[in-house]
């Protein structure tokens, strides 16, 4: 008994450092306190906004900066503010929804294929390799092109392609780990698959696949803006910062800030994700 | 050597045929009728009679697995069927867009070495000092930055303030230049750091050391030995950098009004006209395929380790 509590107080301990080095870097500082300021405005925009983001107002269209309108209004006369603090929620659950989908779908698959080895890893591999293969662009185009261009179904594309990126990652770091030495302990003291698979294997994996993830939301933030700009993902009038800016070109000449917002924002979260990313990536890396 | 390639080649066969029968079904489940959207076309406003008897003609009511068989041997003759908008063979279409697309996507390969090559380079060389970490701040923004945005706030500054390019757009002019920029934002960091990296790595090498006590000049270190053996992980990431150029350039061409294969793909989604979608989305999946194919064999050709599997 007291040597299983002493044994536990160690892994904690263990853990503990390791998280402490991880916040330590000042990226991980620097990216956590924005993602956060981010993530506030996304959970509280309907308290945040001082209006309704979708009220248009022709008589009060384009105006400039006022106290009622901090960041004035855009071609329609709605709140641009209100609109900025809405867009992160859509930025922020729709690249969460697709980072929870090619995560749950991917690791599974790769930790699947490297755990058993032989002719099911090869073909589950030749499939990897057929979705590494593909561009995000070319299936958001099929499936805007036949199913219609909406939010769900941009989701659905870069779910499509992203996941096999995580499949290919779980499935290295298993045969890694299936190589080590306690896998060895783990079998001849007789311990089950799935034992092994989910105490042993995943919480192993999970850190690198971690960081892979902080890594990617920035791109995935990047691509929800840029095919929702184009319009083959979410469609106005949605206050999304992508249509945001698609909105704005046609007020180039007469009323260029329009397009100075969204873009900053865009490239804040996206910094702050990546520095994020980093600090992690570089915790996980030195153990 | 011959036989490895061979086997690479047959390995090809499958991923085709996989990619563009999901292409085909794709469209096929679509929600859109195909038969109404072309009857539409040929009559004002068709009766149900009229539809079938499009649908009929066209072959729009036999089996999947039939269709796409006929689709695919059309397809590997380069005939898509025509366009429902402009009534064209959509690979004629195609080729008619191509050139302004591959003229921004050849400016940006080479805006992309001009740039990131020397940033990498003398990042690599000056390590830790001013130029290094400026060149390190430039690059994490870079990788940040929303391409389109940047176009955006490009074609303010050169078109609106500056009035040194048409706002309206165009491919003439600065333009190519200016576009090519804005696609590539986010590669110049991405390259700029790869290259970075990697030089770091080899610069530490013994024979980097060997070489310099042998007498050889700086530059001549880097450039002969360095340069050389860098190329396979720049060549990796510089082939899907090019395939983006001809997958992502709708964004850009939409910003400055090029009228390259993205456009006209975004403008078939609209329409939805399904020949010119399968025509682009055939023409550059299997273009992805055969590039990939040949990347793998010229990696053997320039790394004699490297063994193909």
């Amino acid at each position: 008994m007291g040597s299983r509590r002493a044994q536990k107080t160690d892994k904690s301990m263990i853990q503990n450092l390791y998280w402490k080095r991880i916040f330590q870097s000042p990226k991980t500082k620097i990216g956590l306190i924005v993602v956060m300021i981010f993530a506030v405005a996304a959970v509280f925009a309907p308290v945040l906004a001082p209006h309704d983001p979708l009220l248009v107002d022709v008589t009060i269209k384009l105006k400039s900066p006022s106290a009622a309108y901090p960041l004035g209004t855009d071609q329609l006369g709605r709140c641009i503010l209100s609109r900025l603090l809405w867009g992160s929620r859509y930025s922020l659950s729709y690249s969460f929804t697709v980072l929870m989908i090619t995560v749950c779908v991917g690791v599974p698959i790769g930790l699947f294929a490297g755990y058993v080895g032989g002719k099911i890893d090869s073909v589950i591999m030749r499939i990897i390799d057929v979705f590494m293969a593909m561009p995000v662009f070319i299936v958001a185009l099929a499936i805007a092109g036949t199913m219609g261009a909406s939010g769900a179904h941009l989701i659905l594309s870069l779910s499509v392609v992203s996941w096999a990126e995580y499949a290919r990652l779980a499935r290295a770091l298993t045969l890694q780990e299936k190589n080590k030495n306690y896998m060895t302990a783990l079998k001849a003291g007789g311990c089950g698959h799935a034992r092994i698979i989910f105490r042993h294997i995943l919480r192993n994996i999970l850190p690198s696949v971690i960081a892979l993830a902080t890594m990617e939301i920035g791109s995935i933030i990047l691509s929800i803006a840029g095919f929702s700009f184009i319009g083959l993902g979410v469609q106005a009038p949605t206050p999304e910062w992508g249509i945001m800016l698609s909105d704005s070109k046609s007020y180039i000449q007469t009323y260029p800030s329009l397009m100075f917002y969204p873009g900053i924002l865009i490239m804040i979260i996206v910094l702050a994700f990546n520095y994020l990313g980093e600090g992690i990536q570089n915790g996980t890396a030195q153990k | 050597m011959g036989k490895v390639i061979a086997k690479r080649f047959i390995f090809m066969i499958p991923v085709v045929l996989a990619v563009t029968f999901i292409i085909f079904m794709l469209s096929f489940i679509s929600a859109g009728d195909a038969a109404r959207v072309l009857a539409e076309q040929k009559y004002e406003h068709p009766s149900p009679e009229q539809v079938e008897e499009v649908r009929h003609e066209e072959g729009l009511d036999q089996p999947v697995l039939v269709q796409y068989g006929k689709w695919l041997n059309q397809a590997l003759h380069g005939d898509f069927g025509k366009s429902y908008s402009t009534r064209k063979p959509a690979f004629e279409e195609l080729k008619r867009y191509f050139p302004q697309t591959f003229k921004l996507a050849v400016t940006s390969f080479f805006l992309l070495l001009i740039v990131s090559v020397p940033l990498g380079i003398l990042s690599a060389i000056y390590e830790n000092r001013f130029l290094d970490k400026a060149v390190r701040v430039l690059s994490s923004l870079s990788v940040s930055m929303p391409s389109f945005w940047i176009g955006l706030m490009l074609l303010y500054i050169f078109g609106v303030k500056l009035k040194v390019i048409s706002v309206i757009g165009g491919n003439a002019g600065g333009i190519p230049i200016l576009a090519a920029f804005a696609m590539d934002i986010s590669f110049f960091g991405i390259m700029t750091r790869l290259i970075r990296t990697n030089m770091i790595q080899v610069l530490k090498q013994d024979y980097i050391r060997a070489s310099r006590a042998k007498g050889l000049s700086s530059v001549n270190v880097i450039l002969r030995h360095g340069l050389k053996n860098i190329l396979i992980p720049v060549m990796t990431r510089l082939v899907s950098m090019v395939i983006s150029f001809f997958c992502g350039s709708a964004v850009i061409e939409s910003i400055f009004s090029i009228q390259g294969i993205g456009n006209l793909a975004l403008k078939s989604v609209v329409t939805k006209d399904a020949p010119v979608l399968q025509c682009f989305i055939f023409i550059l999946a299997v273009g992805i395929v055969v590039l990939n194919f040949l990347v793998d064999i010229a990696y053997s050709a320039i790394d004699r380790r490297i063994q193909l599997k």
